[in-house]
């Protein structure tokens, strides 16, 4: 049969939907649209097209979106959201208490005596109150309050940015830009964690004491480390490892179905600083600003995080397809 | 299936499907013909509802049948589906009992104020 120009613009509107639902309601649609039309009508009227694209880039997001939900994205995403958070506060609080830990060896005399080096610490001092008020309302199970104290924390942390962009050098610039994503992570867990299960149902009471001992540890290793008067390099080294223990805590007190859905997820949080952090090591940030070639620590810094992320979610994709395969065959023996 | 009320078209598709088996077009035929003209469901809002509908397990293929070269495919109401659309009407039926006697308390109110 020839198909009218009508049919054949209803069918190219139809390719909007995904292959899954074009198999099974192409036809039958077609045959509904062109009953449903004006005779002697060549084009589809603007309402019919507008209902179509909604309903088909509904169904597309829908469709991505079934196989995820009530999968435990949100308690990967909730376990994932402390994660960072907790990294956020440790990292601002480190600073802190060096910031303090100066001030209190060196006061400065007349050279602070408008306190400046103090009102310097006022951002750091602010982070790591926002951020650790998000940890602690996440772990009460207080879904709504983490998701919201985000907001507030995320603001100083982007004014952080803002202040000290300008004024650094390029290394810091990418460092200072990437702590701009991982927060953006953060902000993006927490609100899907929102509807999701609470952090002590998910951890339970036992993974929750695990939690607070490690963190209760981390801290001690900083003191410690301070009280030693160890050098920073190794101060750094001690802090990393205690920050280590504690992520590690939190993943492996979720459940085995969370753990790695949540490492997915703080791949884009951390791919950016984690590479930042390996090249400076390996002294490839050392040509930037040089003069000399900038493509490849561009290359290492910038498109080397967003190649893994981008690595990352073709083997989720994969995953998850591989999954629903499995699951279809699975329902097909039955 | 959850407590939560259901969408309109969701419901309009229901009971057309309640009467007899249907195919798209006659639902989008009956749902206008309900509701006076008022709600007249178009092709990608019917078929998202559809869609949803059978993964639920609310209605189900009843037959297909080919009409001038084309397919048309009649749904009929399943049995949870039926539940379903009982436990919606009874809600609306409460919902609107309230409202009528308030509505009714307010008339006598107003009534014997302006008496």
């Amino acid at each position: 049969m020839t198909s009218s120009p009508l049919e054949r613009r209803y069918r190219r509107l139809l390719r909007i939907y995904p292959a899954r639902h074009r198999a099974a309601y192409e036809e039958e649609m077609i045959g509904v649209l062109m009953d449903g039309s004006a005779p002697g009508r060549r084009i589809p009227a603007p309402a019919e097209v507008a209902d179509l694209l909604r309903a088909g880039l509904a169904a597309r997001v829908g469709g991505s979106w079934r196989g995820v939900r009530g999968s435990g994205w949100r308690d990967a995403s909730a376990v994932a959201g402390l994660i960072i958070a907790v990294m956020l506060a440790a990292v601002a609080g480190r600073r802190l208490f060096v910031g303090i830990h100066v001030i209190h060896v060196d006061p400065g005399g007349s050279a602070d005596a408008l306190g400046l080096r103090a009102l310097l610490l006022l951002d750091v001092s602010l982070r790591f109150v926002l951020w650790g008020a998000v940890c602690a309302a996440a772990l009460l199970g207080l879904r709504r309050a983490a998701a919201w104290l985000t907001l507030p924390a995320a603001l100083v942390e982007l004014g952080t940015v803002i202040w000290w962009l300008p004024g650094t050098p390029m290394q810091s610039a990418i460092r200072l830009s990437w702590s701009v994503v991982t927060v953006g992570v953060a902000i993006a867990a927490l609100m899907a964690a929102r509807r999701g299960r609470p952090l002590p149902v998910l951890l339970g009471h036992r993974g929750l004491g695990v939690v607070l001992v490690a963190a209760g540890g981390a801290v001690a290793a900083e003191v410690l480390a301070d009280y030693l008067l160890l050098s920073y390099g190794w101060a750094v080294r001690i802090f990393e490892l205690a920050l280590f223990v504690l992520v590690a805590a939190i993943v492996l007190s979720a459940a085995p179905g969370v753990r790695g859905r949540a490492a997915v997820l703080l791949v884009p949080a951390f791919t950016g600083p984690i590479t930042w952090e390996l090249a400076q090591g390996a002294h490839l940030l050392t040509v930037v600003d040089s003069g000399r070639d900038l493509i490849a620590p561009f290359f290492v810094v910038l498109a080397t995080p967003a190649l893994a992320f981008g690595v990352a979610l073709v083997v989720l994709w994969a995953w998850s397809v591989s999954r629903t395969e499995g699951a279809a065959k699975e329902q097909g023996h039955e | 299936m959850t407590d939560v009320p259901m969408r309109e078209p969701t419901f309009l598709v229901l009971t057309a499907l309640a009467e007899e088996p249907r195919h798209g077009y006659a639902v989008i035929e009956d749902v206008a013909a309900m509701t006076g003209g008022r709600v007249r469901l178009r092709a990608g809002t019917l078929y998202a509802a559809l869609d949803r509908l059978r993964v639920e397990g609310l209605i189900e293929v009843d037959r297909e049948e080919i009409v001038q070269s084309r397919l048309r495919r009649y749904y009929r109401l399943t049995a949870p589906g039926e539940r379903a659309l009982a436990a919606e009407t009874g809600r609306l039926r409460d919902q609107a009992t309230i409202a009528e006697r308030r509505l009714s308390a307010r008339r006598i109110e107003l009534g014997g104020a302006t008496a």
